[in-house]
C-alpha cells in the first residue's frame, strides 16, 4: 500500500505542476482536460487522506481509484488533441517550451499510473481489478500465444 | 399514415427478359428501403423498389437506383493481393492470403498482446457479419479494439441515447414523422442524404401543410429551402441554440410539469444551466435574430407533437453528444416521447450502422449490455461459453485512439473491412502515417486509396451476392437475399471471418469451435438467443417473417411478435443500475462514470436531464485561416465513391469535387465561378473549382468529402481537423478553418494584344478577365499592364434531385444563381 501511495503522491505533484502553470490558450480542449486534472487532484487528495483501517476502506478505495484512472483515460486523448491544436493555431498557441513541459508531465503521469497497476491488482483480485483499471493500462505487457 | 400510394422506381439495363427478381434491401443510406434485384444469367442487371415495403412503397433514392452497377464493374478484384518485396500488390491464392493473415494475427498477439489487433469495419455490412466480428474480436482475439466507420457517422446517436435513456435504440420512428405536428431537423439534410424519407415528409406536407418544419443548418440546404423556419446558425453553435430555445420554453412555462416530476431527474440543474441563455445572448452566439428564436421556441413550446431528427450536422459538429442530449432534454421537459408523433429520432448515416452498434461489432457489448457491469459480461461469457476473463471490459475505443496506438507502434494487425479510411478519416495524412506503421489488411471489392497502404487485400462479395439482415435508422430489421453468386474466388465477409476463426482454432470452454454456425441464418439464430430479454430483443424474428412483413422494428419478441415501432410507451427508461447499457460519461469532458456514481443519480427508470454547457469549436477562423470550412455529402454520391463512382449516371452528374463559396466572399476575392482555387488549412491543401452560391453563408465554405484520390488533390480530409467529441469520439468534420489562395499567372499586355484577344487565348470572356482583375467599365488594356489569368476553370453543375419538385423539367439551380457578373446571365 505504501508503494501505491508513493506513486499517487508523485502523480499529484505532476498534476499540480500543470495546474500551477495555468491555461495557455484556454481553448475548449484545454478547458476540458483541466477539469479532469482538477478532479484527479481532488481524488488523489482523498486517496492519500483515506483511513485505510476503516470498514469500508476497500470499497471507497475501489471507487476512488476507478475515477482516477477514468479521469486519466478521458484526459489523455483531449491532451493529445490540444497538442495538435496548439501547433495548428500559432497565433494563440502556447510556446514550445510550455508544450514540451506538459507533454513530459503527461508522460510521467502515464508512467506512474502504469506503476500503480500491480499494487492495485494485489489489493483487489484480477477479476475485480479489470473493472477498476482501464484495459490499455492493464494489458500493455500482456502477451498472448496461440 | 405513410404514403398515399406506391411508385415503383426502376433501373434495369438488360437485353431481353430478366430471369428473376430477388427480395432485398437498399444498401446505401440509412432509410432502409425495400427493393428487388433483377437477375439475368447470374448477373445483376437492375433494381426496383418494393411497392409493399412500408418504408418506401417502391421509391428509391438515386444512389440506390444505381448501386448495382458497381457489382458488374470490370475493375473488381477477383483474387487476394499481397504486397511483395518490391512493394507491389500482386495476386495470390486464398490459401496463401489466409496463411498470411493468420500468421500476422498470431504474431501480433504474441508481440503486443490482445489489444495488438484492431478490426475496423463498416456500416454497410450485414448484422450477421458484425456479430461475427464481435464474437471473434472479443472472445477469439480477446481484443476490445473493435471499431467501424460508424464512428464517423452514428457513434453520437448511441452516446446521446445512453446518457438520457440508459440504452441505445431510437425512441421514435418514421411512422411518428407521418403524424407529427412539428418536425425539427437539426443538422439533417434528408433532401440529399435520405431522399425517400424526405419525399415521404414532403408528400404529406404538400397535401396537408403538415408538419411544420424547423431546420437548423448553417447552410441553405435543399431541406432548409422547404422549411417553415430555417435557423441558419453560425457553425458550431448547436448547443448555444438549443440552450436558448429551452430557456425560452421554460420561461414561457411551456413545460409538462407532471411528466418532468414523474419521469425525469435533474430538472433543476437544467433550469439553472439555461438561465444565462437569454434570447439576446443566444442571438449573439448563434447569429440568429431574437425574433426568429422566439418564433421557433413558441412553435416548439406549444406544439402537441414533435419529432426531432439529428444527423451529421449534429454528430460531426462541436458539442456533438451534448447537442443530442439537449434534444432529449427538450422532448422530456415537454413530455413529448413515447406516444404517436413524438420523440427524438436520432438518425444513422449508413444502411446498417445501427446493427453494428446493436450486436457489438463496434466494441459495444452485444445486446445493449454494459461493458462495466460484471453481470452483463458474465452473461455474454455464458452465452458464448468462454471464460469471463477472455472478455475485455470497458467502453469501446474510437478510431482516433486506435490510430494513436498505431502511431505508437502498439498495433500489430489492423484489419479494415469494407471501408475506405484513407478518404473518410479526418486529417488523412496523419492517418496514412499511422497505417504505414502497422500490418494492414484491407477487405474491399476494389482497389481504393486505402489499399495503397495495405499489406494484404481480400476481395469480398458485394450487395446482392450474400444473405443477411440490416438494421436501419428506426430500428427496422430488413432482409437481404442473395441474388447471384459472387464472382469466382470472391468470398462474403461472413465466410472470410469464419475461415479466419477456423484457422486460428478459436475454441470455447468445451474445446468446441468458438464459431459453430456456418450460415448467416444460423448466425442470426444464435444472435436471437444473445439478444433475448435485452432492449434489442430479436428473439421473435425469422428471415421468413422479415420477408413476409417487409421488416420488423426491434424489440420483436413474444410480447411484440410484429415488432415495436415506438420505444418507451410505458415511460420506463433503462436507467436502473442493473439494466443500463452504460453508467454514462460526464457530458462536459467525457469521463466515464463508475457504478457507484450512477447509483447515486437514483434515476431508477426515469430519464436523465442534463445541464448542457456550450463549448465553442476548437478551431475557428483566424487571421491566417479566415474562413470556416465545413464538409458534407452530395445527393449523387455515397461516401468515398467506391460504388457510386462506378455508376455511369452518378459519376457523370457529379464527377469531381468543388468548393461552395458565398457571393460576398467570391466578390471580395475576385473569384470566377468555376475558377480552380487552392484551399489551405494547417493540415494541408486541396485544389478545387468554385461554385458561387448563397447556400453557404458569408465566411463559410463547403467541400463535399467524396473525392479522395491521392493524385487529384480534391480530398476534403486533407484539410479537416481530427478532433473528436469527448463522449462519442466522433470526429468534428464540420468545423475547421481555412483560407483560399488563387491559382493564377500574371501576364503583361503586349502591343499585339488587347483584352479580347487575351480572353480568347485563355478560353475566358472579357467579363471574366475584368471580374478576376476587379476592372470597372470601360475595360481598358494598356500596353505593359499586368493582369491575372486563372490557371484553370471548370464548369461545375450539380443538379439537385427532388422528384416532387419536377426539377427534371425545371432546373432551379445554376452554377451561380446570383448575377454576380454579366457572364452569369449569358446562359
Amino acid at each position: 500500500m505504501n508503494h501505491l501511495i508513493l506513486h499517487l503522491k508523485k502523480i499529484e505533484q505532476l498534476i499540480q505542476l500543470i495546474l500551477v502553470q495555468g491555461y495557455t490558450n484556454k481553448n475548449s480542449l484545454e478547458i476540458m482536460y483541466f477539469s479532469l486534472l482538477r478532479e484527479e487532484q481532488k481524488i488523489l487528495n482523498r486517496l492519500m487522506k483515506m483511513n485505510l483501517d476503516s470498514l469500508d476502506a476497500k470499497k471507497k478505495l475501489k471507487v476512488l481509484l476507478s475515477i482516477l484512472y477514468r479521469d486519466d483515460e478521458a484526459a489523455e486523448p483531449l491532451f493529445r488533441a490540444w497538442l495538435r491544436s496548439s501547433i495548428w493555431s500559432p497565433s494563440s498557441c502556447p510556446t514550445v517550451i510550455e508544450r514540451d513541459f506538459r507533454k513530459s508531465m503527461f508522460r510521467e503521469i502515464q508512467h506512474e499510473l502504469k506503476e500503480t497497476v500491480p499494487y492495485v491488482q494485489q489489493i483487489f483480485d484480477q477479476e475485480q481489478s479489470r473493472y477498476i483499471i482501464p484495459a490499455l493500462l492493464r494489458t500493455t505487457n500482456q502477451r498472448l500465444s496461440y | 399514415m405513410s404514403w398515399i400510394d406506391s411508385r415503383i422506381d426502376l433501373n434495369i439495363y438488360s437485353q431481353g427478359e430478366i430471369n428473376q427478381w430477388i427480395y432485398s434491401t437498399c444498401n446505401i443510406c440509412s432509410i432502409g428501403c425495400g427493393c428487388y434485384i433483377a437477375v439475368k444469367d447470374n448477373k445483376i442487371v437492375g433494381i426496383k423498389g418494393n411497392s409493399e415495403h412500408p418504408i418506401n412503397r417502391g421509391r428509391l433514392d438515386p444512389k440506390g437506383e444505381n448501386q448495382w452497377y458497381a457489382n458488374n464493374s470490370p475493375d473488381r478484384l477477383l483474387l487476394p493481393l499481397k504486397r511483395d518485396t518490391n512493394g507491389e500488390l500482386v495476386e495470390t491464392t486464398w490459401d496463401d492470403a489466409f496463411t498470411i493473415l493468420v500468421n500476422q494475427a498470431k504474431r501480433a498477439l504474441k508481440n503486443y498482446g490482445p489489444n495488438g489487433v484492431a478490426i475496423y469495419s463498416t456500416g454497410q455490412a450485414t448484422l450477421e457479419t458484425y456479430y461475427t466480428i464481435a464474437k471473434i474480436g472479443r472472445a477469439g482475439l480477446r481484443s476490445h479494439l473493435l471499431d467501424a466507420n460508424t464512428r464517423l457517422c452514428t457513434a453520437t446517436t448511441e452516446w446521446g441515447l445512453l446518457e438520457s435513456f440508459g440504452s441505445d435504440g431510437v425512441p421514435a420512428c418514421y411512422q411518428d414523422i407521418d403524424v407529427t405536428e412539428t418536425l425539427f431537423l437539426i443538422g439533417h439534410n434528408p433532401a440529399e442524404t435520405g431522399t425517400v424519407l424526405f419525399e415521404r415528409i414532403m408528400e404529406r406536407k404538400k397535401r396537408t401543410g403538415k408538419p411544420f418544419m424547423i431546420v437548423v443548418d448553417p447552410r441553405k440546404t435543399l431541406t432548409a429551402k422547404e422549411a417553415n423556419c430555417h435557423l441558419q446558425l453560425l457553425p458550431g453553435t448547436n448547443v448555444a441554440l438549443l440552450n436558448g430555445l429551452i430557456h425560452l420554453i421554460i420561461k414561457n412555462n411551456d413545460i409538462n410539469k407532471s411528466f418532468i416530476k414523474q419521469h425525469t431527474i435533474h430538472f433543476n440543474q437544467l433550469v439553472e444551466a439555461v438561465q444565462e441563455w437569454t434570447p439576446e445572448k443566444t442571438a449573439k452566439e448563434t447569429g440568429i435574430p431574437v425574433k426568429q428564436l422566439e418564433l421557433a421556441a413558441e412553435q416548439l413550446g406549444k406544439t402537441p407533437s414533435l419529432v426531432t431528427t439529428t444527423l451529421q450536422g449534429t454528430y460531426q459538429s462541436a458539442d456533438a453528444t451534448t447537442t443530442t442530449v439537449d434534444v432529449n432534454n427538450l422532448h422530456l421537459i415537454r413530455g413529448l416521447i413515447g406516444r404517436p408523433g413524438c420523440g427524438p429520432l436520432h438518425m444513422a448515416g449508413q444502411p446498417s450502422s445501427s446493427a453494428n452498434r446493436t450486436v457489438g461489432g463496434v466494441g459495444s457489448y452485444p445486446g445493449n449490455r454494459n461493458p462495466n457491469n460484471p453481470q452483463h459480461v458474465k452473461e455474454i461469457a455464458q452465452l458464448w461459453n468462454v471464460p469471463i476473463s477472455h472478455l475485455e471490459v470497458g467502453p469501446e475505443k474510437g478510431i482516433e485512439e486506435i490510430l494513436h496506438l498505431m502511431e505508437e507502434e502498439n498495433i500489430g494487425l489492423f484489419w479494415n473491412i469494407q471501408t475506405n479510411p484513407m478518404v473518410s478519416l479526418p486529417n488523412r495524412k496523419r492517418a496514412k502515417k499511422a497505417f504505414e506503421k502497422t500490418f494492414v489488411v484491407v477487405q474491399d471489392p476494389f482497389l481504393t486509396e486505402t489499399t495503397e497502404v495495405a499489406d494484404l487485400v481480400l476481395p469480398p462479395a458485394m450487395w446482392g451476392e450474400k444473405d443477411g439482415t440490416m438494421e436501419n435508422a428506426d430500428r427496422t430489421i430488413n432482409l437481404l437475399k442473395k441474388a447471384i453468386d459472387p464472382p469466382a474466388n470472391v468470398l462474403p465477409d461472413f465466410d472470410i471471418l469464419l475461415e479466419f476463426a477456423r484457422r486460428m482454432d478459436f475454441r470455447d470452454r468445451d474445446n468446441n469451435p468458438l464459431i459453430s454456425y456456418t450460415t448467416p441464418k444460423e448466425c442470426f439464430e444464435e444472435w436471437k438467443r444473445v439478444s433475448k430479454g435485452r432492449p434489442s430483443d430479436m428473439s421473435g424474428i425469422t428471415y421468413e417473417k422479415l420477408e413476409k412483413y417487409n421488416g420488423l422494428q426491434w424489440p420483436v419478441n413474444e410480447e411484440h411478435p410484429l415488432g415495436t415501432p415506438r420505444l418507451y410507451t410505458d415511460l420506463n427508461f433503462h436507467t436502473t443500475v442493473d439494466a443500463a447499457q452504460s453508467y454514462g460519461k460526464d457530458l462536459f469532458n467525457g469521463r466515464e462514470r463508475v457504478k457507484e456514481e450512477y447509483e447515486a443519480l437514483n434515476a431508477n427508470g426515469k430519464a436523465i436531464l442534463y445541464p448542457t454547457i456550450y463549448l465553442p469549436p476548437i478551431e475557428r477562423p483566424s487571421e491566417e485561416y479566415p474562413l470556416w470550412l465545413t464538409t458534407g455529402r452530395l445527393v449523387w454520391h455515397w461516401h468515398t465513391r467506391t460504388k457510386t463512382g462506378r455508376s455511369p449516371a452518378l459519376q457523370m452528374v457529379a464527377p469531381e469535387g468543388y468548393v461552395e463559396i458565398n457571393p460576398i466572399d467570391a466578390d471580395r476575392l475576385d473569384l470566377l465561378p468555376g475558377e480552380v482555387v487552392r484551399l489551405i488549412s494547417a493540415r494541408g491543401w486541396i485544389e478545387v473549382p468554385t461554385r458561387i452560391v448563397d447556400t453557404v453563408q458569408p465566411g463559410l465554405v463547403f467541400v463535399p468529402f467524396h473525392y479522395g484520390s491521392w493524385e487529384a488533390h480534391q480530398a476534403a480530409n486533407e484539410i479537416t481537423v481530427d478532433f473528436t467529441d469527448p463522449l462519442s469520439k466522433q470526429p468534428t468534420f464540420k468545423q475547421s478553418a481555412c483560407r483560399i489562395e488563387k491559382r493564377r499567372k500574371k501576364i503583361k499586355i503586349t502591343s499585339e494584344e488587347n483584352l479580347i484577344s487575351v480572353a480568347k487565348n485563355y478560353n475566358l470572356t472579357v467579363n471574366e478577365i475584368a471580374r478576376a482583375n476587379k476592372m470597372t467599365p470601360p475595360f481598358r488594356s494598356d500596353i505593359g499592364q499586368e493582369i491575372e489569368i486563372p490557371l484553370s476553370k471548370v464548369n461545375v453543375t450539380i443538379p439537385p434531385y427532388m422528384p416532387y419538385r419536377k426539377v427534371e423539367r425545371y432546373p432551379h439551380f445554376k452554377q451561380a444563381k446570383f448575377p454576380v457578373t454579366k457572364i452569369d446571365l449569358q446562359d
